[in-house]
């Protein structure tokens, strides 16, 4: 359960988010929200700090299959063995195709839009939460065949 | 397409899906998917299930009639 919770798209997709909201409230955010500047930032440390947590517990509890705070390796990927690397294989080229196209398109708007500040950032989150949603959704097809 | 018996060959052993990943090495979730023909495995994991099996590779993966000679899907 814990090591599902982690490895999810999702908690990906809390991370993006959260790093989104912090630059917003950061260089975007009118002076009227001012002052719940340190509250965002206390509410992102704490969940930073709980996901670390998480994590120790994790690996305290499974010794032989740890995960690393800090690798290159996004934690969604479950490579265990040749079987599901050939579904991340097959969610990541389906993320591929859809960058293939949305990184034009995302350009296009940001330049159409320029006007607005926040679309580079709305952008950015936009075509990860699409990413993490690709990869999850192609991820669930496979294990849910697998299951039936 | 590659055809196999492997769920016809663990039902004669009276192995679960956890019993054969756990002789074979792999997960589960891999036994599911080369059951299904989703995914076509190594050649060394054909071997290892044939072994696991007492058979040979040809009794347990074969290619399907209207694909022998051709591209296979996962090929």
């Amino acid at each position: 359960m814990l090591s599902r919770m982690i490895r999810s798209p999702f908690t990906a997709l809390a991370i993006l988010a959260l790093t989104i909201g912090l630059l917003w409230m950061h260089f975007i955010a009118p002076p009227s929200l001012e002052p719940y500047r340190p509250w965002v930032k206390l509410g992102a440390l704490l969940l930073i700090t709980l996901f670390i947590i998480l994590v120790l517990i994790h690996n305290r509890r499974h010794p032989h299959n740890k995960l690393s705070l800090l690798s290159w390796t996004p934690y969604e990927f479950k490579e265990e063995d040749e079987g599901m690397k050939w579904i991340t294989l097959q969610a990541c080229r389906k993320v591929y195709m859809f960058y293939y196209f949305a990184i034009p398109a995302g350009a296009l708007l940001i330049a159409v839009f320029h006007s607005y500040s926040f679309m580079p950032l709305l952008m950015l989150f936009v075509l990860g939460g699409c990413q993490y949603w690709i990869y999850w959704r192609e991820i669930r097809k496979y294990l849910q065949q697998e299951k039936g | 397409m590659l055809e196999n018996k492997v769920r016809e060959l663990r039902a004669r052993y009276k192995l679960s899906q956890s019993d054969l990943a756990d002789l074979v090495g792999i997960t589960r979730q891999t036994v599911g998917l080369i059951e299904k023909g989703d995914y076509a495995p190594s050649v060394t994991l054909a071997l290892k299930l044939a072994k696991a099996f007492q058979t040979s590779v040809e009794e347990v993966f074969w290619l399907s009639d209207q694909q022998e000679g051709g591209k296979g899907k996962h090929a």
